[in-house]
């Protein structure tokens, strides 16, 4: 019992430690979004169609380099900034692996079987596509968010579609006259065109928000490091490998270690290197593209975004769409 | 939405799953597929596309003809090392059936889904070797010939390498044996006191195809010289050749100021120019076999410098004459001049374990080792004390071939060679053969066009002997009877 624990306590302090810089840089990235890029600029700069979007959300991976830990800070800041959910969700789950770091580290580990690299990047960007599109289908985000989230989101969405069928004098609220031929309306956006930041005002914001939100989501990351470490000691990686090794159930068992094992994407390909003598190609695959989408130390996280329901679908979707298509690779071309 | 695409993506992954297993496992790459290896060639991989089942694997790999090495795993690879060389100039071929995956299929069979059988071949590079003629319009050139061609009677075995007006001095095989580094000067300033020896390279017309190189689409023609190093300003005197031939290191003496005699070192791929090593005077030098510094004979013993001009020595080995050979794993055999007049053979291993295999009275005027580091082929001499016609003690140096078991070391003299000092060998790359020549001296006296030993003498004309190695002529008690070549010619080297 002891050893148990000691081994969690060990398994739960690696994954903090692991984590914890990637959750610095993604809350940071998010400080730098919040402060730094214009809101309606960045939202009137993203495609409205649902597949386009999601498509582009899964290659912000290139902008923001940031792993599972680090990607939902900036995905709720994206959220909170107004930008489309195929893009968000889109981001969310392909960040993690589409970035250069993740490619890289990758193509070191598997030079040997060059299409698991591309594969990797394929499959993610099919499936975060995908999961964007099915989650646009709810035109107002905010059903599906957690009520703190969906109050910071502004309505200027909707407003926009508004003004555009509405002429402003129909629309309420309070409007300054006189400035140019129509009146303007005085809501969050003029604020903060108006109001501009000096350099210090705004390095301490960033602080204040940076240090708000890694108080917020570390402890967070916390909780879910400390259950990911107990599945781990409960469920040992040995039962989780015997489920089997055949095409079939090779994947499901490589679908529920990159669930539970938590790695980092950065590094998730060495750890994959290690089971290639003994599993099938397609198995390291789904162990590649589910893991960074999906893993228990990350559900407190996303928590904080979604409703539980939402995060249910959302891996539901993934492991199914990674189960088939690593399936098909495995049954038919490898 | 969310829901019927669950319901969907379950349905097709039923489908999947009913559909069945329609892959085999198969070799993804043979890493000497269609290709020529020569010695340093020691493994080849074979790299599968899925788990193996490794003893069915072990059980069924097939080599015809038969060429033993040992088999080791990492993951879906397996490497097959070479215990020895493949013997140059045959052909092998590679086959794998009934081997099988290392899971269980899919379709509830004991054993996994069979390999799609594999056939592979590769090729030893052909057993053909350089000389310099000695007769005729051959004399002073430099001639391939090619065993291997000899045997099968496809292609004429002879090829004459460069020109008419060239008189070869030496010549050292590139790693590949597609070309040829050599010395030369114009028959018109082969004269006694004139130093004009340049450094050329000529091509053999032999298409490597190694494994890990780009094969060349067509193969060069022979014959085809160009000229690395002139003569003008600096006398060339010896050069040699790095193992992976990318550097040459050549001594040199400058015309206007003789007290400028050093090494120079040439990196033809890099396009810098010939640099000059620093003040490092000596005589006899060998590059070692990692190509990264040089063993130079100097006064006191032996200096270890490296490639880089202006470097300190990395090593001085005090007593020591000179560096017989470099082994490609890095061993070494030096001679050493004892106190008591004798010599011996030292070899350091290549853990710098430094051992004296061989003490004698007489000369040991060459060493080389076998490819497995395991003999050491040696060219000795015995001194002879001869009763004279008036009764006063006469020595003479009677030459022999041996070979030393380097685990034992134990001495085994092969063959006594006639009364002569200037004598080349050369073991073959596969270790199962070795060549040395037989110069005559001239009986005329030296002309212009006279070719003349190393040390001077001129030569009338040169045999080219051949000694099979095979391990049951070296383990048998009975004499070695080595086979004269039907060609005129001096310092025959095989081409690696």
């Amino acid at each position: 019992m002891d050893r148990q624990l000691n081994n969690a306590f060990t398994i739960f302090l690696s994954l903090l430690v692991e984590a914890i810089p990637f959750l610095l840089l993604g809350v940071l990235l998010s400080g730098l979004l919040l402060i730094f890029v214009d809101e309606r600029r960045l939202t009137s700069m993203m495609p409205r169609h649902p597949i386009l979007g999601a498509l582009v959300g899964s290659c912000f991976g290139f902008l923001f380099p940031v792993c599972e830990c680090g990607n939902v800070p900036v995905a709720r800041r994206l959220l909170i900034q107004g930008v489309p959910i195929p893009v968000a969700v889109g981001f969310l789950l392909a960040a993690p692996t589409i970035n250069p770091i993740v490619i890289w580290s990758t193509w070191v580990a598997f030079k040997q079987q060059p299409e698991i690299v591309w594969l990797r990047v394929i499959f993610s960007l099919l499936i975060a596509t995908i999961i964007g599109c099915v989650f646009s289908v709810q035109k107002d985000p905010r059903p599906i968010l957690q009520k703190l989230v969906a109050k910071s989101i502004p309505d200027r969405a909707e407003k926009n579609l508004e003004s555009d069928s509405q002429p402003m004098l129909l629309q309420s609220g309070t409007f300054l006259l006189g400035e140019g031929n129509s009146p303007i309306p005085m809501d969050e956006s003029l604020l903060s065109s108006a109001v501009k930041k000096t350099r210090g005002q705004k390095l301490r914001l960033l602080l204040d928000n940076t240090i708000q939100e890694l108080r917020e989501l570390g402890a967070v990351l916390v909780l879910g490091s400390a259950v990911a470490a107990l599945i781990q000691v409960a469920a040992p990686r040995d039962l989780i490998l015997s489920l089997g090794q055949d095409p079939v159930s090779s994947i499901v068992a490589m679908l529920v270690l990159g669930g539970v094992i938590s790695i980092c994407s950065t590094v998730d390909s060495f750890f994959a290197l290690s089971f290639a003598s003994v599993f099938t190609s397609g198995s390291l695959l789904a162990f590649l593209v589910f893991g960074p989408m999906v893993d228990i130390k990350g559900i407190g996280l996303m928590l904080s975004v979604f409703r539980p329901k939402a995060i249910i679908y959302l891996f539901a979707l993934a492991a199914l769409l990674t189960l088939l298509l690593t399936l098909i690779f495995n049954l038919h071309f490898s | 939405m969310a829901i019927a695409l669950i319901v969907v993506l379950c349905l097709l992954i039923g489908i999947s799953i009913w559909g069945g297993d329609r892959t085999a496992p198969r070799v993804r790459e043979f890493t000497w597929q269609d290709k020529q290896i020569g010695a340093e060639d020691t493994a080849f991989i074979l790299t599968f596309s899925r788990p193996m089942e490794q003893s069915s694997v072990v059980a069924n790999l097939k080599i015809q003809p038969l060429l033993p090495g040992k088999i080791s795993w990492a993951g879906r690879t397996m490497a097959y090392t070479l215990l020895k060389p493949a013997p140059y100039g045959s052909k092998y071929n590679v086959n794998l059936e009934k081997a099988y995956e290392k899971f269980a299929g899919s379709r509830g069979q004991q054993k996994g889904n069979a390999l799609a059988p594999f056939s592979g071949t590769f090729r030893v590079r052909d057993r053909a070797f350089v000389y310099i003629g000695v007769e005729g319009e051959e004399k002073g050139r430099l001639i391939l010939y090619n065993l291997t061609q000899q045997r099968n009677g496809s292609q004429q075995p002879k090829t004459i390498l460069t020109p008419p007006n060239f008189v070869v001095a030496d010549f050292k095989p590139y790693p590949q044996g597609d070309r040829i580094l050599f010395s030369a000067a114009e028959w018109t300033d082969n004269k006694p006191g004139v130093f004009k020896q340049q450094l050329y390279t000529v091509t053999t017309g032999l298409n490597p195809q190694s494994p890990g190189a780009e094969s060349q689409v067509t193969p060069t023609s022979p014959g085809k010289i160009d000229l690395l190093l002139d003569s003008k300003d600096y006398q060339n005197m010896r050069f040699d050749l790095s193992a992976d031939g990318q550097t040459i290191v050549v001594q040199r003496l400058n015309r206007q100021n003789l007290s400028q005699f050093g090494l120079w070192v040439l990196r033809p791929n890099t396009k810098t120019p010939p640099t000059p090593l620093g003040d490092q005077p000596g005589g006899d030098f060998l590059i070692q076999s990692d190509g990264q510094s040089v063993a130079i004979a100097q006064e006191q013993g032996v200096a270890i410098l490296p490639l880089v001009p202006g470097e300190k020595p990395l090593d001085f080995l005090p007593g020591f004459g000179l560096v017989l050979n470099f082994a490609r794993d890095g061993s070494a055999a030096m001679v050493k001049f004892n106190a008591d007049s004798t010599r011996s053979l030292f070899v350091d291993n290549n853990q710098g374990v430094r051992q004296e295999v061989f003490r004698t009275q007489g000369s040991i005027l060459d060493a080389k080792f076998d490819p497995t580091v395991s003999t050491l082929y040696c060219l000795l001499t015995e001194l002879q004390v001869l009763k004279g016609e008036d009764g006063d003690d006469e020595y003479q140096e009677q030459p022999y071939l041996a070979a030393i078991d380097l685990k034992t070391r134990k001495l085994k003299p092969l063959l006594l060679l006639p009364q002569q000092r200037d004598i080349h060998m050369s073991v073959s790359p596969d270790g199962l053969a070795l060549m040395f020549d037989q110069p005559i001296a001239s009986t005329v006296p030296t002309q212009d066009n006279t070719l003349t030993t190393s040390d001077g003498q001129a030569i009338g004309t040169s045999r080219l002997w051949f000694l099979a190695l095979t391990p049951s002529k070296l383990e048998s008690d009975a004499p070695l009877e080595p086979e004269e070549l039907p060609l005129p010619g001096f310092r025959p080297r095989w081409l690696p």
